[in-house]
């Protein structure tokens, strides 16, 4: 069975920064037995990211390019699958709810979509899905609430 | 803005009557006489679809080739049709569509005067193979990389500089959602 593992944009982000979680993404997302998704928001959060630093000069227009390429160029070449939000938000809605209020466990907007989609890859899958994450509060409300457990488990990279 | 459908023609009554053919048969579209102007609004808004003109007055961008290959570098995703009276009366359509197929990856090749319910139905199967291939980001990404590629490690040595600034960015960025 090929492991899958679902990477929130946290995580992604060191494919193309050097830092310490560089080597273990590498490392899911260039072995070809392994299927390595993520959410259509992490291409905007992304996005969003480059623009910002481009935006107060940290990077100019080419660099912005380059950086889309090269994710670009890991969708094409399927080292990275990107999964459509068609009605992720309304199962989102729901997540919040059953964690935030039922769990009292913050649960941000964007992590919410996060979560779901990654729910979404286990369900249709019909496997368990490793949520791989830098951040340490979303990495232990995987790991925390059981209601997950069967479907997903959670692989925290320190940053 | 978020018109499924662009139009640009230098000739205001050719793009009046082609957006309003469209517009009845209920696909949104918007019009522009101007390339330039046409760039900087489908950076704003890009459109699946460009319906182009071949041939601009010499003041702006050299012609529609010009204008498909900004618009194509803007949003690689995209489907060209373009039009013209003026492009090698000695071609066949179905000949020159392809010799421009293969040049800037057109569509279609539209001689005026113009056939609209042929062009609405060229416009139709054009969105609808822009809405299926949509459904699946790597052929998005393919069309992405189509001109260049840039592999992650390359793009690791270039961003070593910013990567403090980066990281915190994107951090920001999924915070402040």
């Amino acid at each position: 069975m090929t492991p899958i593992y679902y990477i929130d944009t946290c995580a992604l982000k060191w494919r193309y920064l050097n830092g310490n979680p560089t080597t273990a993404v590498n490392q899911l997302m260039d072995n070809p037995n392994a299927s390595v998704a993520t959410s259509e928001l992490t291409i905007l959060e992304w996005s969003h990211a480059l623009a910002t630093t481009c935006r107060v000069g940290e990077i100019d227009f080419d660099l912005f390019k380059h950086n889309e390429l090269a994710l670009m160029g890991d969708v094409a070449a399927g080292a990275l699958v990107i999964l459509p939000m068609a009605r992720t938000i309304e199962r989102a809605r729901y997540l919040i709810e059953y964690v935030g209020i039922h769990h009292s466990r913050a649960l941000t907007t964007g992590d919410s979509i996060q979560l779901t989609t990654a729910l979404d890859v286990s369900a249709t899958a019909g496997q368990l899905t490793t949520f791989v994450t830098c951040d340490a509060k979303l990495s232990r409300i995987v790991q925390d609430i059981r209601d997950f457990r069967p479907h997903l488990d959670s692989l925290y990279l320190p940053q | 803005m978020n018109e499924q459908v662009m139009v640009l023609d230098d000739e205001q009554d050719a793009v009046d009557m082609i957006v309003h053919q469209l517009q009845t048969k209920g696909i949104t579209c918007r019009g522009e006489t101007d390339p330039r102007a046409a760039v900087e609004s489908f950076r704003v808004s890009p459109t699946d679809v460009v319906i182009v003109d071949y041939l601009f007055p010499a003041r702006t961008l050299t012609d529609g080739l010009e204008v498909i290959s900004q618009l194509q570098s803007i949003k690689p995703f995209t489907q060209f049709i373009l039009i013209s009276g003026k492009i090698d009366p000695d071609l066949d359509e179905e000949s020159l569509t392809e010799e421009l197929r293969k040049i800037i990856k057109a569509n279609r090749y539209f001689r005026k005067p113009l056939d609209l319910h042929e062009l609405v139905d060229t416009v139709r199967a054009a969105l609808q193979s822009i809405e299926e291939k949509s459904k699946d980001w790597r052929s998005i990404a393919e069309a992405y990389v189509e001109k260049g590629k840039v592999s992650a490690e390359e793009v690791r040595d270039l961003n070593e500089r910013i990567k403090g600034h980066l990281a915190t960015a994107v951090d920001q960025a999924a915070d402040e959602l």
